[in-house]
């Protein structure tokens, strides 16, 4: 038939046969038409249910995420990943279980409804669970249903003890890793769809990595409030801490809150003979036995190295603080093991307290540790209350230091000149230099308000050689006038150690050409009898041809061995003896002195005359020079040179009796 | 694939040689591009146009094949007309022109082919259809050659038509 459907053929046709061809390819036409249109219809229409069922699932998976993000360190965290997965698929219940793999079990991590979280233990041994360890390892959906015989027993056990009929277990993945699993239940024996499965796998994932993520973050915060060694909050959550105290409660009810300051005495004494290894675990030992002393709601922290700090809050008194201090010290009377071994360690302990309106978090630190080491300086195994005048004085020495560092360069300090004055005639044998500060706030300051600090910071070099270089410099001035002028300087302790001295004074010599006999080194007793170095110094100073004098003579030692080995020069008798010289007991003790000098050939130096009598009685006593404020105070170089000039002491010899 | 096998034999035969042919098997004909049709319905279209057109089956799906690509060719051009030859172009299948007949046909059964282009000159494409159309694959990769003016000729060492589990198109072009 169709070998006869040629064009010879059709015109052989008759016209209805063709109409009838015709009609039957527009049916067809039609047909088609129609097909496709429906097609179409069908298509789109299931294009737009994808659209939407794919645009609900992203809005899952998005809502979740944004609702995560938000609470990434809430503790309900796997709950509500929990129930985000449950809703977006429409199920009853569902479970967040993270994988443990040391432990070898699944924990719990959340759950939804968060209510039944309690029908659940908190770890699952895999030993016991063989299908979850499958879903872990392979990666593979598993479903439980208690209908089928072959069903994994444990699985279908848990599964009825959740009242459940059926359960899908999903691993959690994140970048390729399993890290849980989640556990769908149906109450009702309702089945997943592959979309579903889709869907939960997705959200399982997306959520993985944020309880990944909240995993990390937590581990973070933990590390940077934590002592890595100790276990121990650190300084910042201390901190932290203490500022929440102090906010709680409202005036008048403020809360009480106390800091113990500890620092462990001698520390680097059991690093050193111990090693460092050994020296860690005692710090963790301590760590221990300090958080055995508190309560629960107290913070055990650790501060730095070897300290640590103990806040205690809602005090009854300020008294149950230092009886914290007290037991803290005691706690450490028992050695400590360590590493199999009985190590005894001590430690100072300081403490203060306060309320919200009295103190600050950084105060209380700072007068804690300021009391702890008031508590070590009195000796170790202390404890010490913070005291505020303590702190002042303190302070005040803190600033001294570091105003005096910088006092030579700003040209703040002065040399006063008090004369030396022979007694028999008035005249004037030579200036003692007496160092002043003219503190920019504090005004005109006496060196006993400031060296020590010098001395203490080692300032006293610099300041040393300025009175040195200044008052050799004046003298030569003077000796225009005077040419046997003397002028005499104060050597401190750290100067003599320093043995750059003798170099400098040499240098100032050469320099202002001064004849060596005129400087006079004066130091006290004590200085030589504590510096076996100092012998040397002290002979190198005379072979410049110096002359030394040992200053307050009679308070100290009054050792006559080291008179004559120091080959001394001057013995300057101290007030005292001035002071008592009315007395006939103290004149005997005077004359003493004077007859001891003068049999080993020194000049002696009556210091504190205040009184014509006091001079006279001095005098007798065979002291040929005296100094005080009978003839004149210490002043201002201008002011002691007018004492130079003819009648220019208030007080003349004449008027000395004899 | 319907609608092609029309447009193929209506060219080539006439519009009458297309109903004599639905009229012989019986079949309604309303065939669409966007519908899917039972693999019956193109075998018997594809025996009774062998026996009026005196050639094998596998021969007209050959024909059919090598004249479909290129009413193919120009309906698509922008599937063509970015390479220069055969070769890239038969390159572009699996990851390019499948996917986008999938979109457009959303039940097109469109097979995937295991190329092994390692050899410059010799394109192998294994082929697994259930549907057993290697012929028609032939005859697209001859109507390729054509629109790209190049010579061809494909062997089948293995071929499920003659009872092996897959069909190996070995391409030679040049």
């Amino acid at each position: 038939m169709v070998r006869n459907g040629t064009a010879n053929g059709t015109a052989a046709r008759t016209q209805a046969a063709e109409i009838d061809r015709l009609r039957r390819r527009l049916e067809r036409e039609r047909l088609a038409r129609r097909e496709a249109e429906a097609i179409a219809e069908r298509t789109t229409r299931g294009l737009y249910d994808e659209v939407a069922a794919r645009t609900r699932e992203l809005e899952c998976i998005v809502d979740m995420g944004r609702e995560l993000a938000q609470s990434l360190d809430d503790r309900g965290f796997a709950d509500l990943i929990a129930s985000h997965i449950a809703r977006a698929v429409g199920f009853d219940e569902c479970g967040i279980f993270t994988w443990d793999k040391v432990g070898d079990s699944v924990v719990t991590a959340g759950y939804h409804p968060a209510a039944r979280r309690s029908a659940l233990i908190d770890v699952y041994p895999l030993e016991d669970y063989p299908e979850t360890r499958r879903v872990l390892m392979s990666g593979q959906l598993s479903i439980t249903d208690p209908a089928d015989p072959t069903a994994d027993q444990s699985e279908v056990s848990f599964l009825i003890g959740m009242g459940g009929k059926l359960m899908f277990q999903l691993p959690m993945n994140v970048g390729g890793r399993t890290i849980g699993t989640v556990e769908l239940i149906s109450l009702s024996g309702q089945k997943l769809s592959d979309r579903q499965i889709d869907l939960a796998h997705s959200m399982a994932s997306e959520a993985g990595v944020m309880l990944e993520n909240a995993r990390l973050y937590a581990q973070v915060r933990h590390q940077a409030f934590h002592d890595h060694l100790t276990g121990l909050p650190n300084r910042a959550l201390l901190g932290d801490r203490m500022e929440h105290a102090l906010a709680r409660g409202r005036a008048p009810k403020l809360p009480l809150v106390g800091l113990v300051f500890v620092d462990v005495d001698d520390f680097k004494v059991i690093n050193d003979s111990l090693g460092h290894e050994v020296g860690d675990r005692a710090l963790v030992a301590i760590a221990q036995r300090l958080q055995s002393l508190v309560r629960s709601g107290d913070t055990v922290a650790r501060f730095s190295g070897d300290e640590f700090a103990i806040l205690v809050e809602d005090l009854e008194s300020p008294e149950e603080a230092h009886l914290a201090a007290r037991r803290v010290v005691r706690a450490f009377q028992k050695p400590l093991a360590v590493a199999g071994r009985d190590v005894t360690v001590s430690v100072s302990v300081g403490v203060d307290v306060g309320n919200a309106l009295s103190t600050t978090p950084e105060d209380l630190v700072r007068n804690a540790d300021f009391a702890m080491y008031i508590a070590k300086a009195s000796g170790k195994s202390q404890h010490e209350v913070y005291q505020a005048a303590a702190r002042a004085a303190a302070d005040d020495g803190a600033k001294m230091r570091s105003d005096l560092r910088g006092a030579v360069g700003r040209g703040e300090l002065r040399l006063h000149y008090q004369p030396i004055i022979e007694l028999r005639s008035g005249r004037i044998r030579s200036f003692e230099a007496l160092i002043r500060w003219q503190h920019p706030e504090r005004g005109l300051l006496s060196p006993a308000a400031f060296i020590p600090t010098a001395e203490a910071t080692g300032a006293i070099i610099a300041i040393g050689d300025w009175v040195l270089e200044t008052a050799c410099t004046q003298l030569r001035a003077w000796q225009e006038i005077e040419p046997e002028l003397a002028v005499s300087v104060n050597l401190s302790g750290s100067q003599l150690h320093d043995g750059h001295v003798v170099e400098h004074v040499a240098s100032i010599l050469e320099r202002t050409g001064l004849d060596p006999r005129t400087l006079i080194l004066e130091m006290t007793e004590t200085i030589l009898v504590a510096d076996p170095g100092a012998e040397l110094v002290l002979r190198e100073l005379q072979n410049l041809g110096v002359r030394l004098a040992i200053d307050d003579f009679g308070t100290g030692y009054a050792s006559i061995s080291y008179l004559r080995r120091f080959a001394v020069d001057i013995l300057k008798i101290d007030r005292e003896f001035t002071d008592a010289v009315d007395t006939a007991q103290g004149t005997a003790l005077l004359g003493g002195i004077t007859q001891l000098g003068r049999s080993l050939g020194l000049e002696l130096v009556a210091e504190g005359i205040e009184r014509p009598r006091q001079a006279e009685l001095v005098r007798n006593a065979g002291c040929d020079l005296g100094q005080g404020f009978l003839f004149a105070r210490p002043a201002p170089p201008e002011e002691a040179a007018a004492l130079l000039r003819p009648g220019g002491l208030p007080i003349q010899a004449s008027s000395i009796t004899s | 694939m319907f609608d092609l096998l029309e447009r193929t034999i209506v060219a080539e035969h006439g519009e009458d040689a297309w109903d004599d042919l639905l009229a012989t098997t019986g079949l309604t004909g309303a065939y669409t591009s966007l519908g899917s049709y039972p693999d019956d319905h193109f075998h018997r279209l594809v025996d009774e146009a062998g026996a009026a057109f005196d050639m094998s089956p596998e021969d007209v799906i050959r024909w059919f094949g090598r004249r479909a690509l290129l009413l193919l060719a120009a309906s698509y051009p922008e599937f063509f007309t970015p390479h220069a030859s055969t070769r890239p172009f038969l390159l572009t299948l699996n990851d390019i022109i499948h996917p986008e007949v999938r979109k457009v046909y959303p039940g097109a059964d469109v097979p995937w082919f295991d190329i092994d282009s390692s050899d410059s000159g010799v394109l192998v494409m294994g082929y697994g259809s259930d549907r057993r159309l290697c012929s028609f694959a032939e005859g697209l990769i001859t109507g390729a050659a054509d629109f790209y003016a190049e010579d061809v000729s494909i062997d089948q060492p293995i071929c499920m038509l003659r009872g092996d589990p897959a069909c190996s198109l070995v391409v030679h072009l040049g």
